[in-house]
């Protein structure tokens, strides 16, 4: 009984990092690497509070962990104080730190060992560092009892099948932001701060965006603006709100899309994820993984045609998920298939322990081969590969799922 | 003579191989431990999502050495790759104090593996540079090692990026393969 309280707890407080994490990756403060500028990072120094690309993340570990703690977004489990840590500072507070000094004309080197000497440069010998900056205490956090009462408020309701309540808001005190934002060379951001000011994340409007994340879609999500229709979601059963008609599918796949080009922070996403269940951060995802295309070109790997395969791959509603497994060696590479749950998936990962999708390798002979070639960058490459393959899956998962969002997706 | 008759056997009998499973804790270094053995040289490198394989020769051994990602929530993958493994090479890093406990957590649930029962443990005592890294006589009693039965271990302090140690705990390992 209470191994398993303390289990769901665990999870709920897993949940909730993950949500307000993703949602802090939403905040066009943090949807490019502090460092190197690159769109989408999925990883984070949570000491010193920003979000980074993956070549960034590899530099920042360099620098050993008394400077730099790197965590994946993803892949590793976060403390609520790590989060807050992120919530805190975040890039544009980040960059008003530890780049106040920087030359105007300064261009963010783009090649490995400039970038490193650059990293180096800003927070080893914190060499553009404002000057008055003393770092803040971090706050005593203790979002367990929240969790707690979440708990106890959900066995006072045990009877009614769909979850109302939101996790309670947590009020993160926020550093003054920056009023004048540092240098960002060779991007114009136009984020209204007036309104992030009080309020960065919508936490504090009494409504929980990042509650229907991951587990039981809440019904509350669904459009403020049609209360009517949300009233009556209510009382429809659970399932129901998988099935929108045609209409608000493309309204809401517009919506999402526009939302990540408006600076006012808005519910989409969470109303797209709680009709459609099953697809986790669909949208998020997608975004994802074309803004981790140029990167990856940018390292020089030669994969051949990997947009086009991939978008393809994802717009196939036909896609056999089971028997990709081409007699591949199984002793010899015992867990490739398991590397194919990548960013935003792994979610998911303690239920299965078996992994859905057959080893990709025929799929990707080259990927294969290079693993064993001594090239390290090949290495890599084929560890990118296995993420490739992965965002392809994830496409075409979503693609299964609702084959008119996708297809109004890559539109 | 004698010479003559170990070249002809090994010509005829073939290089030794030792199948080595290396992992530990995200950030341990891992990565930049393998690269440096099988090119002399330090990659930049990223975070590993996913594993790379490498073939080193050293002492006329071939190790093939896996080099799995260590992130918290892939962890549970390194089980798939226990299978033959005749040498597990555990990397820690000696700077962070804060993970040790969790290093040590990772390691013992490893070593209770069935498929493990008979793989030696070579712990890398890594990033000796570091200013407050931990020692390997420290690192033994955080990482409980003297409280092993049953298992031939040594831990050696290294310095990837120097390649300081790399080579004397291949030395270790190729000791012990002669020994079995």
């Amino acid at each position: 009984m209470s191994t398993k309280t303390e289990k769901d707890k665990t999870k709920q407080l897993q949940d909730k990092c993950q949500s307000v994490l993703n949602g802090l990756l939403r905040d066009e403060d943090n949807k490019y690497c502090v460092d190197c500028d690159s769109k989408g990072p999925r990883w984070a120094s949570w000491n010193i509070g920003v979000f980074l690309c993956i070549r960034c993340a590899g530099i920042h570990r360099n620098l050993g962990v008394h400077i730099s703690k790197v965590k994946s977004v993803n892949l590793d489990t976060w403390t609520p104080e790590q989060v807050v840590s992120l919530q805190q500072m975040g890039n544009s507070r980040a960059r008003a730190v530890y780049e106040a000094n920087l030359p105007d004309n300064f261009r963010r080197p783009q090649n490995d060992s400039s970038l490193e000497s650059f990293i180096r440069a800003k927070y080893e010998h914190k060499k553009y560092i404002a000057r008055e900056w003393v770092p803040p205490t971090l706050p005593k956090v203790n979002w367990e009892k929240e969790i707690d009462e979440e708990i106890e408020k959900q066995k006072r309701k045990k009877k009614t099948v769909v979850e109302k309540k939101p996790l309670a808001n947590v009020e993160v005190p926020q550093l003054p932001k920056p009023k004048n934002p540092s240098p960002k060379p060779g991007r114009v951001t136009s984020t209204p701060e007036t309104k992030k000011e009080n309020d960065l994340l919508g936490l504090q409007n009494g409504e929980d965006n990042f509650s229907g994340f991951l587990s039981a879609p809440a019904a509350n999500e669904e459009p403020k603006k049609d209360e009517e229709k949300s009233a009556k979601s209510e009382e429809e059963s659970f399932f129901n709100q998988i099935v929108p008609t045609e209409k608000e599918k493309v309204k809401l796949t517009k919506d999402s899309i526009l939302a990540l080009y408006s600076n006012t922070p808005t519910n989409n996403f969470n109303q797209f994820q709680s009709q459609m269940p099953y697809q986790g951060n669909f949208p998020a995802q997608n975004f994802q993984n074309f803004g981790g295309f140029p990167q990856v070109q940018q390292q020089g790997f030669a994969v051949a045609q990997p947009v086009g395969q991939f978008a393809q791959w994802g717009s196939q509603s036909q896609f056999p998920v089971q028997g990709q497994m081409p007699a591949a060696p199984v002793n010899q590479f015992p867990v490739a298939n398991q590397f194919q749950n990548g960013p935003g998936q792994f979610g998911n990962f303690p239920n299965n322990s078996q992994f859905p999708v057959g080893g990709q390798f025929g799929q990707f002979p080259q990927g294969f081969n290079a693993a064993q070639t001594p090239n390290p960058f090949f290495a890599n490459q084929n560890g990118l590969q296995q993420q490739f393959s992965n965002l392809s899956l994830n496409n075409q998962t979503s693609a299964n799922a609702a084959p008119t969002l996708a297809t109004n997706i890559w539109q | 003579m004698g010479l003559t008759i170990s070249s002809v056997l090994t010509r005829l009998f073939g290089k030794k191989q030792m199948r080595i499973l290396m992992v530990g804790l995200d950030a341990a270094g891992k990565t930049t431990i393998l690269y440096k053995l099988k090119l002399g040289e330090i990659v930049t490198t990223i975070p590993t999502i996913g594993f790379n394989v490498e073939t080193v020769e050293y002492k006329n051994i071939c190790f093939t050495v896996w080099d799995v990602g260590g992130q918290n929530k892939i962890r549970k993958l390194w089980r798939h790759y226990f299978q033959n493994t005749q040498g597990l090479i555990f990397v820690v890093d000696s700077n962070d104090r804060e993970r040790i406990g969790e290093a040590e957590r990772e390691l013992q649930d490893m070593l209770m593996e069935d498929e493990l029962r008979d793989a030696v443990l070579l712990v890398f005592a890594n990033k000796q540079d570091l200013p407050n890294a931990m020692t390997a006589a420290e690192l033994t009693d955080k990482l409980n090692l003297n409280q092993l039965h049953n298992r031939r271990w040594y831990i050696q302090a290294t310095c990837a990026t120097q390649g300081d140690g790399l080579y004397e705990g291949l030395d270790w390992l190729s000791n012990e393969l002669a020994n079995k």
